[in-house]
């Protein structure tokens, strides 16, 4: 049977690769939806290698597209991160509640949790029937991700991704 | 003393530690949340870990217990695996609907409200 350790640094690896991939879509020439899927999928990742370590099974990983922001949410609680931003659990919980809105709208990109609405992999119809590709749309999550909130946001999961190990 | 009377001892002080340390971090768990509305204590059969499962309405609804692993620390020197889940989804809990994570039973729990913890 796979250890939990093995299945955890699948999933990281994963992570980065997805990482990896939407720093390259940082490039003008590529279209919006490229780079938020890749940034949608490298956080469902992280979350998933998370998970692992929470004894969640297997199943209920692999089906599950929600954990990053329930992650952040109780991030608070680790020291490693107390020791590595210089903060305490409360002034920790308050700076990352300000990241939760824009972590949900990443999120929230996931087909399964787009509720039909604008994603960055399927067309979509809005009420009246209009059809939206997602090459063509503009995302109004890229502002957001542009925000300091944004840019501290991407930050921090770069070194959840980098320092998996050391702070995990 | 006897060797039985000293491992009893030992672990009796070990209870002691891990509830005090139980207590303390959920005390600053309701001070930091107003919506946290109730945590329960999981206690595992033999392993020296804090188990807490926090119901909190303000807490995204997935359908899943999402357990996050806290290594120790120097602070909190136990293993922490935290879920949140919202009122409804600990209903289901309760009704088996939802699963625990793996190695999770509500056989030997502890509640704590708000109003318990926080004076």
């Amino acid at each position: 049977m796979t250890d939990r350790r093995t299945l955890q640094m699948a999933f990281l690896k994963q992570a980065r690769a997805d990482w990896s991939a939407y720093q390259k879509t940082l490039h003008p020439s590529w279209p919006v939806c490229h780079r938020l899927h890749f940034l949608q999928m490298a956080t469902e990742k992280l979350g998933k290698a998370l998970l692992v370590g929470g004894k969640m099974s297997f199943e209920r990983i692999t089906g599950s597209h929600a954990a990053f922001v329930k992650f952040l949410r109780v991030a608070s609680n680790n020291y490693n991160l107390h020791a590595k931003l210089g903060m305490n659990r409360s002034q920790l919980n308050v700076y990352f509640t300000q990241f939760l809105p824009i972590a949900h709208e990443i999120e929230t990109l996931a087909p399964a949790l787009a509720q039909d609405g604008p994603n960055p992999e399927y067309p979509w119809l809005d009420k009246r029937g209009q059809v939206y590709v997602p090459v063509d749309y503009s995302f109004p999550l890229t502002k957001l991700l542009q925000s300091p909130q944004g840019l501290h946001l991407v930050k921090y999961i770069r070194i959840f991704l980098v320092e998996f190990e050391k702070l995990f | 003393m006897s060797c039985s009377q000293l491992i009893g001892e030992t672990a009796m002080s070990q209870n002691h530690n891990i509830e005090s340390a139980v207590e303390k971090l959920i005390h600053e768990h309701f001070e930091l949340d107003e919506s946290l509305e109730k945590v329960i204590w999981i206690k595992p059969a033999a392993t020296p870990e804090i188990q807490l499962l926090e119901i909190n309405a303000a807490t995204p609804a997935t359908g899943d217990v999402m357990s996050f692993y806290f290594p120790p620390s120097d602070e909190m020197p136990y293993s922490l695996f935290l879920a949140e889940v919202t009122p409804e989804e600990w209903q289901k809990v309760l009704r088996n609907e939802i699963p625990l994570p793996e190695g999770w039973s509500l056989e030997n729990h502890k509640v704590f409200s708000r109003e318990m913890v926080v004076a």
